[in-house]
């Protein structure tokens, strides 16, 4: 960033989790992040920071970023039917749901541009995805 | 901080991103192989600060998003939310600004001349002092963010005490334009 005025004040030594170091890469926005409620880690305590992030954790991240949990619990799962590889009961179909229903995650469109019936939640996200759905859920 | 009630109406309006911003941010080396459904996304992204890019200037749309890097982009999501989000690019300017436009009237509308107008802060400042014309007193040029506290006094008036907030986009304070409205000392 340029010329900022007030840089963030660096956490200092209230690192979070066991395997994110002070060296380490945007290591004071994750412990920022995760003081703002944004991200947590994992019940041992750690990170895994190098670890990809999958289409369903991304979904309840970047949406519990802007939305409160009840909102995003209280979704129309019936939504859920046009996919077929979303498990019903899953931890992360209200996030699907909700991210349907409010146009955050579009479907994947087969090479005829009809919806192919899958929203891969186990898959990776990619960066081009990353971009696409937070400035849906920032409303940009 | 004790507050006098005062009759009269104020004003705020923000007019930091037109002063502040010009269009000027560089584009990705790889912005050739986005497609359609992302590109504008990534634009965005970029013009808020959220996701910048790599050093070699490549955005690399396809590379999936570590847990770190998704925090990273959390905590300047959580930046930009606090704050007027920006359509087009981001990019600071010399341009210098009054941080506090004080338009101040009394209660017939008539422009209040030569006020005494002070701000406290805890902020170490370089320019406290407000200059005046036909009621309109400019001050805090580049100021930083954070709580100040407006004192004006006027022999006939009562004196009027407010706290503000000035806040501080990536380069400069966000200019404030405010319409007080002296009470008559009763």
């Amino acid at each position: 960033m340029q010329c900022k005025y007030g840089d963030k004040v660096a956490a200092a030594s209230g690192m979070p989790f066991t395997d994110v170091t002070t060296r380490m890469w945007g290591v004071n926005e994750i412990a920022q992040a995760q003081k703002e409620g944004m991200i947590s880690g994992n019940p041992d305590g750690t990170f895994a920071p190098d670890t990809a992030i999958i289409r369903a954790e991304a979904a309840k991240i970047i949406e519990l970023a802007k939305h409160p949990l009840l909102e995003v619990t209280n979704s129309d799962l019936s939504v859920l039917s046009d996919f077929t590889d979303v498990v019903r009961g899953s931890w992360y179909e209200h996030f699907v749901a909700f991210g349907i229903t409010n146009h955050i995650f579009e479907g994947y469109k087969d090479s005829y541009g009809k919806l192919n019936g899958l929203w891969y939640p186990k898959n990776k996200l990619t960066r081009a995805e990353a971009a696409k759905i937070i400035i849906n859920v920032l409303g940009l | 901080m004790k507050k006098i009630i005062v009759t009269g109406v104020l004003v705020l309006s923000s007019l930091g991103f037109l002063i502040a911003y010009a269009a000027t941010n560089s584009e990705f080396t790889d912005k050739g192989q986005f497609a359609d459904w992302f590109a504008p996304s990534v634009q965005k992204m970029q013009f808020n600060n959220i996701m910048t890019g790599y050093e070699d200037g490549s955005f690399k749309s396809t590379s999936n998003v570590t847990r770190s890097e998704l925090a990273v982009i959390m905590d300047r999501f959580a930046t930009v939310m606090g704050k007027p989000l920006n359509s087009e690019p981001l990019a600071c300017t010399m341009l210098y600004a009054y941080g506090l436009n004080l338009h101040i009237y009394d209660q017939n509308g008539q422009p209040v001349t030569d006020a005494t107008v002070s701000v406290n802060t805890a902020a170490a400042l370089s320019d406290k002092n407000f200059t005046q014309q036909d009621g309109v007193y400019v001050g805090l040029g580049e100021a930083p963010a954070g709580y100040y506290t407006i004192t004006i006094t006027k022999t006939g008036y009562a004196t009027y005490y407010e706290t503000i907030k000035m806040e501080h986009d990536d380069c400069h304070v966000m200019p404030q334009t405010r319409t007080i409205t002296l009470a008559a000392q009763k």
